[in-house]
């Protein structure tokens, strides 16, 4: 379902987004934590937007997970098309995170649970995703 | 000081392929300085963007454009933020007008853009056209500004509790606008079925919510009151300027998408720098580039409340003969959307409004006009407001 796009120049000012993609390969979703300031944002970057401190360390967010807004695109460069995306919000996190979401678009709704989860894209690489989470008891 | 439009030029938007854009511009350049009344002799600023979003851009581009064209200059500029620059060079040339440097300048862009793209082979040229999205969205290929939308789309019909018959009501009235203006891409009128049944690109989004990719090219001359006067020149004068830039260029890290802060506060100031209301504004162009972002435009200007835009233009209130109206040149969805141009064209449109030029769209003897522009989701905004 993936097609091999390469891994072009990311522009990553300061490293961070590499190891992102490094962390994912060991199933690890983590983003960068100001050590000065306490605030964990998304995207990884090392540059606190809050403080502009350069002290900052990945960690995995442990906050719960929820689906913000959805749709679905016709055009997706490394899925098969039709692909659903979404808006995550991930308590504690300090940005949303764009995310593909591995449900038929039907299946969502916006404001519900989700469980963090990761797709392998083949070039040894792995991406985060969300699904959504099981209901309670089931 | 203050400065004023005195004369603009402007192309069809729609498809110029095989047209060189730099000898668009001089055309252009050429075509407002006659509709100004101005001899070349008298430029002494020139302003203008980058060549396009998928072409290659140049260095040194004003100072080349002036050298083709002759022109000695006391201010030369090539602006580039995305959709508002074009607005973001009109600002620069007032504040340098107003600041006694120059009496009369041009702001002038045209687009000649490529529309085929092939990946995996094209897929570098995409990422460098689209770095705006880079680099973590980039991750899922996502690489056009039309999911983000949608998914503002989903969000303010869920919260407002609005369906999409009622936002495409304003796509069908844009349509009707464009059909009174000769130089609009899309004039057959449509209907909301149409919409309705158009090929859904991102959903909630379909075809018909969207606004073309088009080429075009706009050249609007402004000047200084005291030239103005001097010389006896009709203009619309450039009574406020207000612009923000939220910490963000596409989904902000907390704020709603439903809402666009920076229009607001943009709003807000240019309104204060003129000294007026929104109520006192008599006509409008926004820079909506879907049919829901072009609504909430209309609400974050301050025409409607959250949520009642749809509702207003159901009404007819925005339309030419409206309370307000609003995009009377068949706005981005139906003029047609060159990036670059479209803020030049916006201001050109309230231009032919104000001194009673704009032919079968004219709104009824109106004195205060009001531009606005974007980049991003709306995340940045530069909002004009003109008078007669």
């Amino acid at each position: 379902m993936t097609q091999p796009m390469g891994w072009p120049d990311w522009r990553d000012v300061d490293g961070r987004m590499l190891e992102f993609l490094e962390r994912l390969k060991e199933r690890e979703f983590a983003t960068t934590f100001c050590d000065d300031c306490e605030t964990c944002f998304f995207p990884p970057q090392g540059f606190c937007p809050e403080c502009f401190s350069e002290k900052v360390s990945f960690k995995e967010p442990e906050g719960k997970a929820t689906l913000y807004a959805f749709t679905q695109i016709d055009r997706s460069f490394r899925f098969a098309a039709p692909d659903v995306i979404g808006v995550v919000e991930i308590e504690g996190v300090r940005g949303r995170v764009l995310s593909r979401i591995d449900a038929p678009i039907e299946e969502l709704e916006i404001g519900m649970d989700l469980t963090l989860d990761f797709i392998d894209v083949g070039e040894g690489y792995l991406l985060h995703q969300f699904r959504p989470a099981m209901p309670a008891g089931a | 000081m203050k400065a004023g439009v005195i004369g603009v030029s402007a192309l069809p938007v729609g498809r110029h392929q095989g047209e060189n854009a730099d000898l668009l511009l001089y055309r252009l350049l050429r075509d407002a300085l006659d509709d100004a009344g101005v001899d070349k002799s008298e430029v002494q600023a020139l302003f203008t963007t980058p060549e396009g979003f998928t072409v290659r851009c140049t260095k040194i581009r004003a100072a080349r454009l002036a050298e083709y064209m002759g022109l000695e200059l006391r201010s030369a500029l090539v602006v580039e933020n995305g959709g508002a620059s074009s607005a973001l060079g009109v600002k620069s040339l007032v504040r340098e007008i107003e600041a006694g440097r120059v009496d009369v300048g041009v702001v002038f862009s045209s687009e000649v853009e490529k529309y085929k793209f092939s990946p995996p082979e094209d897929l570098h040229a995409i990422m460098d056209i689209n770095a705006l999205y880079l680099p973590h969205d980039c991750l899922y290929g996502l690489m056009t500004a039309t999911p983000y939308y949608a998914l503002s789309m989903q969000r303010y019909m869920w919260e407002y509790g609005i369906s999409h018959e009622e936002i495409a009501k304003v796509a069908v009235l844009l349509r009707e606008n464009a059909g009174r203006n000769p130089l609009a891409q899309y004039r057959d009128p449509i209907t909301v079925e149409d919409v309705l049944a158009s090929r859904p690109v991102s959903p909630p989004i379909r075809l018909l919510d969207c606004s073309p990719a088009s080429d075009g090219g706009a050249a609007v001359v402004i000047a200084s009151e005291e030239y103005i006067k001097r010389r006896r020149k009709d203009a619309a004068y450039i009574t406020g300027i207000g612009e923000w830039h939220d910490d963000s260029h596409f989904i902000p890290p907390t704020d709603g998408i439903t809402h666009f802060p920076a229009i607001a506060k943009a709003t807000a100031e240019a309104m204060d720098a003129a000294g007026r209301k929104i109520e006192d504004v008599d006509v409008a162009e926004v820079y909506g580039v879907f049919t829901s972002s072009e609504l909430i435009t209309y609400e974050d200007v301050g025409f409607f409340s959250r949520g009642k835009a749809p509702e207003a233009v159901a009404a007819g209130e925005t339309a030419i003969g409206g309370s307000i109206p609003i995009n009377p040149s068949g706005g981005r969805l139906s003029f047609g959307h060159p990036f670059y141009v479209t803020p030049l064209l916006e201001i050109a449109e309230i231009y032919w409004q104000l001194t009673g030029k704009a032919g079968e769209r004219q709104v009824r003897d109106p004195r205060v006009g009001l531009a606005e522009a974007e980049h991003g989701m709306m995340n940045g905004s530069i909002v004009l407001v003109l008078e007669v």
